[in-house]
């Protein structure tokens, strides 16, 4: 094995000629019995492209943390790109596999990661044209046939990117929970252009265990009678209001009252490490015949659990204490890519939350 | 749609987007035989695991009934011990251990008393009041296979198997189901006295294994495949079922069995009828059981005169596995030193009808193999014409799909490519597929998706009745041929890859057994 090979599979960046990457990749990945010296064999797997910009230094490390993860769970190829580039004029790349054990004793299972980088001077001077035009060109020779493209838009520069990658994305994961509430925008405005089959939010991701349960406290027919007369969503939440608005919104949505009214309750104090926020609890009020109401999911203190519990006489809920399962970053994004969210779905709930946005925005100007 | 008690009927509005699969409803499992090795090893783990992966109801509980004298703590620890060990995933310590505990209930009565299932009855409706359950229950008999009518007809007795309120009670037999095909269809009467076919979950763990159900998905969700998928292109099909280990002290029990009855006439049938089956015309539990039915029933039987001739069988005697000494066959304790009880069988079966007509379908399995190996391949035709060097194209095998079932799952197609170079050299190459590559999710225990599938009412992956009694059919015929037959069970060496005399099944043919 050379020292570069050797840094390849380490997970070290190598340096290589941006016009040359499959040659190098092609050379680094040679198997064993040609090269004669290779210590262990490794398994060479690509279920997918995924591709994402690079903002700023925040974003590189977030997903320098999160790509092992989500390559043993699906792997890809990533491309990532940026504007920190040395070179003016000229894009740079480095590649280096991603690796990881299945189990003891059995190859390694890796896949790669390509950073293309441009020269920041492109992204500042903008009579020279379109900062990120330097990328499309560069991403489609080094897209994986057969397999599906995902674009991950964590910012501004992602948006661009999307305008531009379109032609050869398959799906677009953005990621809401850190952005203003009206970031919601985004995947709803590429959802109603339908130019690409696919699109997801991590902030959605991230409500799964809540729908799931409350799907799951409504499969029983007796307990419906208090979806269909519900009169308010209330969500308390941490942080940033994005999973708050679309867990009411898929609930609105569903049972076909868009115009129900949501509130949403800043005041939850639940923060797990690491999380950008949290929902801390839904509550549903309902009208029926027999009177008011109320059904209650609450995350636990420990945020291990979530607690359903109930005031209802017309509706026959089982009170109930479910794990809660939260998915960590390299899942949520992992299952993203994995697997298409149901699209009529999402722009159901992204509908309701964008106009209980609105709605509240002008009932604070006014 | 509501109805005049309130209830709503139709789909759940919120279920879309979220996936086919429901939680089951909240129940209380009943495990027969909850000091047994079954309910530590693989039961109670695969409960854990389910609860840890949010699959479980979101109210259940579970209550073991075994005559050994211990209470709720006591099992619980005993329970806590087989999850440490045997469970998929466990974090010591883990909160979620606590919560799972508290709903593990323990019933001290031994299976031929009545009075202990009328006290289970009561016990079950405390249970329920306290945990706010309804009246669903499954009951896993993990017992010997002798107590299955009497636990059945004693729960009945109870008042325990009548579904009421609306709620749904099953049972989940263990296999054996039977010893041949009298005491099988014996046993489907017995217990169809009291229970109705969609109350028996009789299982076979095998099908719970992720490759065996992508056999489905291999042949029914792709285009490439199924076309070829008959005797117009297929030579023949081997199945595999081998182990490393011996009877390990089990030797009194396997005696009884043997390899037939032991893997044979439930595994193997199962996988050779998911190969062979027609396309069902939906993926229901029944129109799936519809299809592989008619392939058992299309099996040519074996007549006990014919037996020599279409099956071999093999007793391992001492040798060598990966440099260790094992002992032979009868040098367990508990089998008789003239014991011609067979750990080794391979079969030829014909399958008549159209798609198959022509195609032998070789199955093999056997104790003590060098390695434990568990593989379906199906091998196809040569090109009709070898247009290449023949001394060559002959070194080439025929193109084969090869569905590794464990323990490395996954799939690869062989097929023959040129070698680089002046001359046209053409040499046998793999493409291959592994689960534990492309999908970094684990795969789940066979036990898990079973026990979760008899919760849901999903007996898709479980044996009915009729298919039993096809399976038993044929495999009986066998067993009384070996009774009237004065050949003994081959020998061969323990570590060896069976019997030199099951080569003869394939005379006639251009294949052989596949070294694995």
């Amino acid at each position: 094995m050379t020292p570069q090979s050797a840094d390849f599979f380490a997970g070290v960046p190598v340096q290589v000629d941006p016009e040359k990457i499959e040659r190098e990749l092609t050379k680094l990945w040679k198997p064993p019995e040609v090269e004669g010296d290779h210590p262990s064999a490794v398994t060479r797997a690509c279920l997918s492209n995924l591709i994402a910009y690079l903002p700023g230094e925040r974003a590189s490390e977030y997903l320098r943390e999160l790509l092992p993860g989500v390559g043993r769970r699906f792997p890809s190829r990533f491309l990532l790109l940026s504007h920190n580039g040395a070179r003016a004029g000229e894009l740079s790349a480095s590649i280096s596999a991603v690796c990881h054990l299945t189990s003891p004793g059995a190859p390694a299972v890796c896949c790669e990661q390509i950073l293309l980088e441009a020269h920041p001077e492109a992204q500042r001077s903008s009579a020279s044209g379109d900062p990120f035009g330097v990328f499309p060109g560069a991403v489609a020779p080094l897209l994986v046939p057969d397999v599906p493209v995902t674009l991950l838009v964590l910012s501004a520069g992602g948006e661009r990117l999307l305008e531009l990658l379109e032609p050869v994305v398959d799906r677009v994961v953005f990621d809401s929970r850190e952005l203003p509430a009206a970031a919601l925008g985004r995947p709803l405005a590429a959802l109603q252009k339908g130019r690409v089959s696919g699109i997801d939010d991590l902030a959605w991701r991230e409500t799964l265990p809540w729908r799931r349960t409350l799907r799951e406290i409504f499969d029983d027919p007796r307990a419906r009678p208090l979806l269909f007369s519900l009169r308010e969503i209330q969500v308390a939440y941490s942080g940033v209001p994005a999973c708050a608005l679309l867990l009411a919104g898929w609930l609105a949505s569903r049972v076909g009252r868009p115009a129900l009214p949501i509130r949403l309750d800043p005041t939850d104090r639940r923060q797990p490490a690491g999380r950008p926020g949290t929902l801390g609890a839904i509550h549903l009020e309902a009208g029926g015949s027999p009177g008011v109401e109320h059904l209650t999911v609450t995350l636990s203190d420990d945020a291990k659990r979530l607690r359903v519990a109930h005031a209802t006489r017309g509706a026959c809920v089982i009170p109930r204490s479910v794990p809660f399962l939260a998915q960590d970053e390299a899942r949520l994004l992992g299952g993203a890519i994995e697997r298409t969210t149901d699209q009529g779905v999402l722009r159901g709930a992204l509908e309701v939350a964008c106009r209980t946005l609105s709605c509240n925005a002008e009932k604070s100007d006014g | 749609m509501s109805g005049a008690d309130g209830i709503q009927a139709g789909p759940n509005p919120l279920s879309q987007g979220l996936g086919r699969r429901r939680n089951p409803d909240p129940c209380i499992i009943v495990l027969f035989g909850a000091s047994g090795d079954l309910t530590q090893r693989k039961l109670l783990p695969a409960l854990y695991n389910l609860s840890r992966s949010g699959l479980l109801p979101a109210k259940f509980a579970i209550v073991g009934f075994a005559r050994r004298p211990k209470d709720d703590d006591q099992f619980r620890r005993e329970m806590l011990e087989g999850v440490r060990q045997y469970a998929r995933e466990y974090g010591e310590g883990e909160d979620l251990w606590k919560d799972f505990s508290r709903a593990i209930f323990y019933h001290c009565a031994s299976f031929d008393d009545p009075a202990g299932y009328q006290t289970l009855a009561r016990k079950l409706q405390e249970v329920a009041r306290e945990l706010g359950l309804p009246h669903n229950r499954l009951f896993y008999l993990a017992t010997a296979p002798g107590y299955f009518s009497k636990i059945v007809h004693s729960l009945d007795a109870a008042g325990l198997t009548r579904p009421r309120d609306g709620c749904w009670s099953r049972v989940v037999i263990e296999k054996p189901f039977g010893r041949d095909l009298a005491s099988a269809k014996a046993l489907n009467s017995d217990l169809h006295e009291v229970l109705a076919e969609e109350q028996i979950y009789r299982i076979d763990h095998y099908l719970g294994k992720e490759t065996v159900q992508n056999l489905l998905a291999l042949r029914f969700a792709n285009g490439i495949f199924e076309p070829l998928w008959n005797q117009k292109y297929v030579d023949s099909v081997q199945i595999t079922v081998a182990e490393s280990i011996g009877v390990e002290g089990r030797g009194g029990y396997y005696d009884k069995a043997g390899v037939l009855r032991d893997m044979v006439q439930n595994h193997m049938l199962q996988v050779l009828s998911l190969v062979a089956m027609e396309p069902p015309v939906d993926m229901s539990a029944d129109a799936i059981r519809d299809e592989k039915v008619k392939v058992l029933r299309s099996i040519r039987r074996i007549s006990p005169g014919d037996v020599d001739r279409h099956v071999v069988r093999g007793q391992y005697g001492r040798g060598t596995i990966l440099g260790r000494s094992v002992p032979g066959y009868t040098d367990d304790e508990g089998v008789p030193v003239d014991s011609r009880t067979a750990t080794y069988v391979a079969l030829r079966l014909d399958i008549q009808n159209w798609r198959w007509s022509g195609v032998p379908f070789f199955l093999r399995s056997g104790k003590r193999l060098p390695k434990r190996v568990t593989e379906v391949c199906i091998e196809f035709r040569k090109p009709p014409l070898l247009l290449f060097d023949e001394t060559t194209a002959c070194t080439v095998a025929p193109n084969a799909l090869i569905i590794n079932v464990q323990p490395d799952e996954g799939i690869s197609l062989r097929f023959g490519a040129k070698v680089p170079g002046p001359d046209i050299e053409v040499r046998q190459v793999k493409m291959d597929f592994r689960y534990g590559s492309s999908f970094g999710v684990p795969s789940p225990e066979a036990y898990e998706r079973l026990l979760l599938d008899a919760m849901s009412g999903d007996s898709t992956l479980f044996t009915r009745r009729d298919e039993v009694e096809a399976a038993w059919t044929l495999m009986t015929d066998v067993l009384e041929g070996w009774q009237k037959s004065e050949v003994p069970p081959a020998q061969y060496a323990a570590g060896s890859w069976g019997p030199v005399e099951a080569e003869r099944l394939f005379d006639g043919c251009a294949s052989s057994w596949r070294r694995l």
